[in-house]
């Protein structure tokens, strides 16, 4: 199934280090929602920089979904999902993925990495919340490893198996690396391919 | 397509954020992944733009128009977004053709990823020119001494314009040019426009959609080098002696002549002329921007609701120090351009460097101060975007590496950069050919190696480029991994100069670093991540 890739907005309640969104930042435009060709059996991801910011983005789900996407997935920093009521207005729109971005290895280091002090926290109750709420949603962590907040790969990866993820995609950024790791990043790529964490479905990526 | 508040990845994606991506192309895997593929930030080859109408050239009536004319050869990158076309030799094309020559500018597009392809892309200019049966061919520098040779086996012959670098060709300036190819002087009825630009080399050509708005302005910094200490050892280099402006431009002029209004008149004339030489154009780059806001507000208020103005933007290359000075009267500007139909975009902030040292060794001028405060005006426009004025996407230009850059320097750079969140600043090393003080200088101080840089083509001359050395061993191998890992990393340069100091800055002979070694490691991750 191909998918159709759409930013949603400018907007986001992170400042993470390192975006280079950050500086993007912008009025919200009104929405206006694809016309059905454009998405009619394909799956749609919603992205960048905040979509769960959107006030209306329950109703472009909605609209997605009746166009005939064949899937909606949402791309989120998993804050708002905090809030049961937003949640349950999601999945009643057509929902079917939540890709939620995990920032470091533990709290300390992921909230000075946000520059969000509590964002750790909110994202861990929303993930919570997404489970309880939306058990046939799937939900995925989306892995950054970087050399600066300690947050390597099996860090990254570990910390997706403790919040209970059962899929994860891997993004690896050179700039972001170790450079002198990489061949042991190599080896680590290869045997996390070889045997992923028990029960999660790995899906890595350089870019 | 932009879809209201949806913008679809990737097409619209290139608009929104338009030169920031430069360099980058998206694409899909079959599980919607969004892939980048990288190539250098001065540009890459991309498929052109649909439906879009080419410029009237290639066209067979005018094929053999120029048997015994001239032909100018301009060279420039294309980039995702735009071509970029070469005003200066349009004009000069034009002087010729009013003077009864037979002319046309030869714009060589390159690619800044495929040298092969771009060999091939002289290869055709080398057809073209020699089918129209040209006499002269008019470079500012002639590409390479082999193009050179090549010219004149096939019994064409050179001049050069802006630097002399062939031996056989003449060396001339604008005034004398037509002196030179008087041979070609016809009777002829000759149109001043017609036919003007010819686009050669890709094979799939793209009109130019950007090009300088020219009305003979000079940048407004005269910042004497005479009066910098750090230059005092080389005054007597006629060039570093008398140079007023940063120490590296080889685009310092005198002041520019003509008041506010007459200007004003001139950039109007300009940009109504342009049109029609270039008719898909659609931004204008205003470089030496703060020489153009008072007479560009005489020019919009003059001729509100002409249609000159409808649908283009004007792209300004902004000193941060003027940023900061004049904030309130861009803000001013930018709202008599959206009544004229038209936008203001800060496309490119000069920040070059924010450490007093290497500030000194650019003459740039500013203070870190003033780059702080344009910093914080930049932010603040992301925030809450003035009127006809567009901030987002807009570049922040660095030069990082000088032959004296300290590690202190780079380190104190990148601090600012993180501080004020510019996490997709442009960073780049000194630039220098001869003609300059920085130049004059480094070859002073045996900083100079007699080897030319042919990456890139620009339009502000980057052909006279001198390869550099570095005073300390360690910034030039932060310099070398750098350049060699910068095609492989997104447009996340500061970060990636930040892994790449950490690493020199950890190894016991930073000059063992094997880079290559560091960009197959990396190759080698990505084949793991690949791997089924």
């Amino acid at each position: 199934m191909s998918t159709v890739h759409f930013i949603v907005g400018h907007a986001c309640n992170n400042g993470c280090r390192g975006c280079i969104w950050s500086r993007r930042l912008d009025l919200l435009p009104v929405a206006q929602i694809p016309p059905p060709e454009d998405v009619r059996g394909r799956g749609v991801r919603l992205a960048g920089r905040e979509p769960t910011l959107r006030p209306d983005l329950v109703e472009i789900v909605r609209a997605l979904r009746s166009a005939g996407a064949t899937g909606v997935e949402i791309e989120t920093n998993g804050r708002m999902l905090g809030v049961p009521k937003f949640v349950r207005s999601l999945c009643d729109a057509g929902v079917t993925r939540l890709a939620i971005k995990l920032f470091g290895r533990d709290e300390a280091t992921w909230d000075a990495h946000t520059r969000v002090p509590g964002s750790y926290a909110q994202t861990v109750r929303g993930i919570s919340v997404m489970r309880r709420l939306a058990p046939r949603v799937d939900v995925v962590a989306v892995l950054v490893p970087r050399r600066d907040t300690g947050a390597g790969l099996e860090a990254l990866v570990d910390l997706a198996c403790e919040l209970g993820f059962r899929q994860a995609r891997v993004e690896l950024r050179l700039a972001k690396l170790d450079l002198a790791a990489l061949a042991p990043l190599a080896a680590s790529v290869r045997a996390l391919r070889a045997h992923p964490p028990d029960g999660m479905r790995l899906d890595l990526a350089t870019a | 397509m932009v879809l209201g508040g949806l913008h679809q990845f990737p097409a619209d994606i290139e608009r929104l954020t338009d030169a920031f991506l430069v360099g980058k192309m998206q694409s899909y895997t079959a599980k919607g992944y969004v892939k980048y593929e990288e190539s250098p930030r001065t540009g890459c080859s991309v498929p052109p733009s649909h439906g879009e109408e080419m410029m009237a050239v290639n066209d067979p009536q005018a094929t053999a128009a120029l048997v015994g004319g001239v032909a100018l050869v301009a060279f420039s990158n294309e980039s995702p977004h735009h071509s970029r076309g070469d005003v200066h030799m349009a004009d000069v094309a034009r002087m010729l053709r009013v003077g009864g020559v037979p002319s046309r500018v030869f714009h060589v597009h390159l690619t800044g990823a495929d040298q092969e392809e771009n060999g091939r892309r002289v290869e055709r200019l080398v057809e073209r020119v020699i089918g129209e049966g040209c006499k002269w061919v008019v470079f500012p520098e002639v590409w390479t001494p082999e193009l050179g040779r090549q010219l004149q086996a096939a019994g064409i012959r050179l001049i050069e314009m802006r630097s002399h670098t062939f031996e056989d060709a003449i060396f001339s300036n604008e005034i004398d040019l037509l002196a030179h190819v008087k041979d070609c002087v016809t009777d002829r009825p000759l149109d001043e426009l017609e036919n003007l630009v010819e686009i050669v080399g890709p094979r799939d050509i793209r009109p130019i959609t950007s090009i300088d708005l020219r009305v003979q302005q000079s940048c407004g910094y005269k910042g004497k080098v005479a009066d910098n200490p750090f230059y005092r050892d080389v005054l007597d280099v006629p060039e570093a002696a008398t140079h007023r402006g940063c120490a590296y431009c080889m685009s310092a002029r005198p002041e520019s002549s003509g008041t506010a209004e007459e200007i004003a008149a001139r950039i109007v004339e300009r940009i109504r002329c342009d049109r029609k030489i270039f008719p898909a154009v659609d931004t204008f780059w205003v470089a030496f921007a703060e020489t153009f806001y008072d007479s560009l507000g005489i020019a919009f208020r003059t001729t509100r609701g002409d249609p000159l103005w409808q649908g283009i933007t004007l792209a300004m290359q902004c000193r941060p120090d003027v940023i900061a000075r004049r904030a309130s009267e861009i803000e001013a500007l930018a709202a008599d351009a959206a009544a004229c139909g038209t936008r203001l975009r800060i496309g490119v902030v000069g920040f070059e460097n924010f450490s007093p040292p290497d500030i000194l060794v650019l003459n740039r001028g500013a203070a870190p101060e003033a780059l702080d405060a344009a910093a914080s005006i930049l932010n603040r426009w992301l925030l809450k975007t003035p009127p006809g004025l567009v901030v987002r996407g807009f570049i922040p230009s660095f030069i990082l590496f000088t032959p004296w850059t300290r590690i202190e320097d780079l380190e104190f750079n990148l601090q600012r950069i993180f501080l004020h969140g510019l996490w997709d600043a442009n960073i780049e090393r000194l630039r220098i050919g001869p003609g300059t003080p920085a130049f004059a200088k480094a070859q002073r101080d045996g900083l100079v190696i007699d080897k030319r840089v042919r990456t890139a083509a620009h339009p502000n001359g980057y052909c006279s480029e001198r390869e550099i050395l570095f005073v300390d061993p360690r910034v030039a191998a932060i310099s070398a991994g750098f350049e060699r890992l910068r095609p492989l990393a997104m447009s996340e340069l500061p970060e990636l100069l930040n892994g790449v100091m950490k690493t020199v800055v950890a190894a016991d002979d930073p000059a063992a670093i094997d880079w290559d070694t560091i960009a197959r490691d990396w190759e080698d991750v990505g084949a793991a991540a690949r791997a089924a």
